[in-house]
């Protein structure tokens, strides 16, 4: 698999300086070589110190006036070493591991087949980000560009897919219609050691198991052991025609607000439970929480990625001097069960997901004050973990940013609050991060900041107290 | 209602220019005229982003504008910028983010603020006719220059006015001084090296200085193209990705 990306990439590469030697003038070429270090401070197992360095190039060719081509390739390592066996300590490649992405690789023929004021075509095909949806970084009517939670609290950074997208401009764009279609499922990037913890059972990704399983369990007078995080699978859809998903999107202009209209069907890029197999253990195997107590021991975790079809509509305007918008989805999630074998029979069946429509949204406001501060708040009802109607929880984020010394050094604080209704009760969760930037000199950053989470218990922000830290990060550009 | 007959007669004696044989507004107009007397115009432009200590930084762009309605700026290098474009067009301004792949909306607040780094506000990059932004007040003589003041109708403006020195000759502005809402220079934008470009004169070197922030913004055009008939689909919100 990794041969085949390798080849790709040097095919790509090799597309773009045919085409850079064939048209020079048509070829545009940046890059950044970047490096970032997280220290962590709590303790926990989740990144004590972790160094990830990168060379990223972006290539862009216009070879004609109707066809341009977009290339962004990244080379990248981390501390993490893949080494296993001793017989792996003479492999380069597995003590230190490099790996290729490619955040993008497409083209694109504007004015296909149509090319007047009237109807425009542009077809663009390959790896790409959509880019869908009016809010930053949480954006619910958009399950194609899945999530990149590589550095956890970034929730804008996005993966794109490979798709077909055609796109056609009505009027000069009074109207534009978008067609998507994308063949490969691709899951989120997501930061699982952090969100198991140190019990799979009580993380996102699990839900409450069912109760009356754990009554019977009490009963007998044994425990429950939770999985290891290496018994927990999470299946990926097959790859057939079936698999594939759609989407569209109207996007138009009422009254001075711009507004799209979205319909997706395809799968969640979150993955949920859909069956546990419990084995007996002895009180001497040494696997159960307690000693001296015997435990079932949940084992062979399978998580799927749940289906589903969703309405969206979004909006962005400017209300006396404030922008303002919303994303809102409907969604028809498709019912999944997940199964508690025992001894090759069914012990329980637990609904995950629900076949209850549902609604996520975000709403959001940005103003900036005369002196350039700019604040950005955000309302989102349904954090992107949240699969079904009733775990929904509203979280409520604040940025704050300001440039001084011409633009050299940028102050940025994030806040974030959560509010949890799901269990009946109320419960609170609060994340913050602040970083300072500096560039001295042109086209080079220095980042340097510090993030901290705290949650009540059953919060999703609870999830992220392992992550405090502090980051530093450098990167330059040509 | 006494006050309101008071400065409408107020600004009705300073509008009037005795003498000079045009009307402040009339000679915005003229301006207007002058300046979008091209149909369109495609311009390849090096910019230098120059602190107090001389420290400089190299932008590079392309500005493309047709008619007095819609005006497109991509910028080409550093890497951290490249791809980040500007829409003015119906009305509306919209900024395409690259690192996010999002056209976004700029808002009113947000109009008021530098652009990508530059001395230049988002409003300051309007291509909206002057004479449908400002209102002239004052028109007074000097050497071979007009001297015309005007004020913003935009009440959410930043400037309490803006004073124009205007070529005679062909009625093309060379300097334009921006003032504060407590009446201090704030801005100064300068144009030099005009040339003739096919029929029309256009100026290839302009500099925006910030004297608040102590900064400048030197635009150099190193191409300038004319009436190349440039499509009304290249100001839209598809084009700003390319």
């Amino acid at each position: 698999m990794k041969e085949r990306i390798f080849r790709f990439a040097v095919f790509v590469f090799g597309v773009f300086l045919t085409g850079g030697s064939a048209s020079a003038g048509e070829l545009q070429f940046n890059g950044f070589l970047g490096t970032e270090n997280y220290l962590g401070l709590e303790e926990g197992e989740f990144y004590d110190f972790r160094n990830a360095n990168w060379l990223r190039l972006k290539l862009k060719a216009l070879p004609a006036e109707q066809a341009m081509a977009q290339a962004d390739v990244e080379l990248r390592n981390t501390n993490f070493t893949g080494v296993k066996l001793l017989d792996d300590l003479w492999d380069r490649s597995r003590v230190e591991p490099v790996g290729w992405r490619i955040n993008e690789a497409w083209l694109e023929f504007s004015g296909f087949l149509f090319d007047s004021e009237a109807l425009t075509l542009d077809l663009r095909a390959g790896k790409q980000v959509l880019g869908w949806g009016e809010a930053d970084g949480f954006n619910p009517t958009n399950y194609f560009d899945v999530y990149d939670l590589e550095n956890p609290l970034d929730f804008k950074k996005r993966i794109g897919n490979v798709a077909l997208r055609a796109t056609f401009s009505i009027a000069s764009e009074a109207v534009v219609l978008e067609a998507v279609l994308a063949p490969r499922f691709l899951p989120s990037v997501l930061p699982v050691p952090l969100f198991l913890g140190h019990d799979p059972l009580h993380s996102p990704l699990m839900p409450p198991l069912p109760k009356d399983m754990l009554e019977l369990i009490q009963a007998l007078g044994l425990d429950l052991a939770p999985p290891a995080n290496s018994s927990l699978v999470a299946v990926p859809p097959e790859f057939t025609a079936s698999e594939m998903m759609a989407g569209g999107r109207v996007r138009f202009s009422l009254a001075g607000v711009d507004v799209s209209l979205v319909g997706f069907h395809g799968r969640d890029n979150v993955p949920a439970l859909r069956e546990g197999t419990l084995t007996f253990a002895d009180a001497a195997s040494g696997r159960c929480p307690q000693a001296g107590r015997s435990c079932l021991v949940v084992e062979q975790v399978r998580l799927a990625y749940p289906k589903l079809d969703l309405f969206g509509l979004d909006f962005r305007a400017d209300v006396f001097g404030v922008g303002l918008w919303g994303e809102a989805a409907l969604v028809f999630p498709r019912r999944q069960d997940a199964v508690f074998w025992y001894s090759g029979s069914e012990l329980a069946r637990l609904k995950v997901i629900e076949d209850t429509p549902f609604t996520k949204w975000t709403v959001g406001a940005e103003y900036t004050f005369v002196g350039g501060w700019y604040f950005n708040l955000q309302w989102v009802h349904g954090f992107f973990t949240e699969q079904t109607g009733h775990q929904l929880h509203d979280y409520l984020f604040l940025v704050m940013r300001k440039s001084v010394l011409y633009d050299r050094l940028q102050f940025e604080l994030s806040l974030g609050g959560e509010l949890d209704h799901s269990q009946g009760g109320r419960a609170l969760g609060a994340v913050g991060s602040a970083e300072i930037s500096y560039r001295p000199v042109d086209g080079a950053r220095l980042s340097l900041g510090a993030a901290k989470a705290w949650g009540e218990e059953g919060t999703r922000l609870s999830l992220f107290e392992e992550l405090t830290q502090v980051f530093l990060k450098l990167e330059v550009g040509f | 209602m006494k006050s309101w007959y008071l400065s409408t007669a107020c600004l009705i004696l300073i509008s009037s220019s005795p003498g000079l044989g045009i009307e402040p507004q009339q000679l915005l107009e003229k301006v207007d005229q002058a300046e979008f007397a091209p149909r369109d115009t495609t311009a390849e432009v090096k910019m230098l982003l120059i602190e107090p200590d001389g420290k400089t930084s190299e932008r590079r762009m392309v500005m493309y504008q047709k008619g007095n309605n819609k005006r497109l700026i991509r910028f080409e290098s550093p890497a951290d910028v490249q791809g980040v474009s500007f829409l003015d067009a119906e009305g509306k301004m919209y900024v395409y983010l690259p690192a996010f792949h999002k056209i976004r909306l700029v808002a009113g607040s947000m109009k008021n603020e530098n652009f990508a780094g530059t001395d230049f506000a988002h409003e300051d990059l309007s291509s909206e006719r002057f004479s449908d932004r400002l209102q002239a007040v004052e028109l007074r003589e000097e050497g071979d220059h007009f001297i015309l003041t005007t004020k913003d109708k935009n009440k959410d403006s930043r400037y309490s006015k803006l004073i124009f020195r205007v070529r005679q000759a062909d009625f093309l502005f060379d300097r334009v001084e921006y003032y504060d809402r407590n009446g201090e220079l704030w801005k100064e934008f300068v144009r030099e090296d005009f040339r003739p470009v096919k029929s029309y004169t256009q100026s290839f070197i302009a500099q925006m200085t910030d004297h608040k922030r102590k900064h400048s913004t030197k635009m150099i055009v190193e191409k300038l193209e004319v009436d190349k008939n440039l499509s009304d689909s290249l100001f839209s919100k598809r084009q700003l990705k390319r």
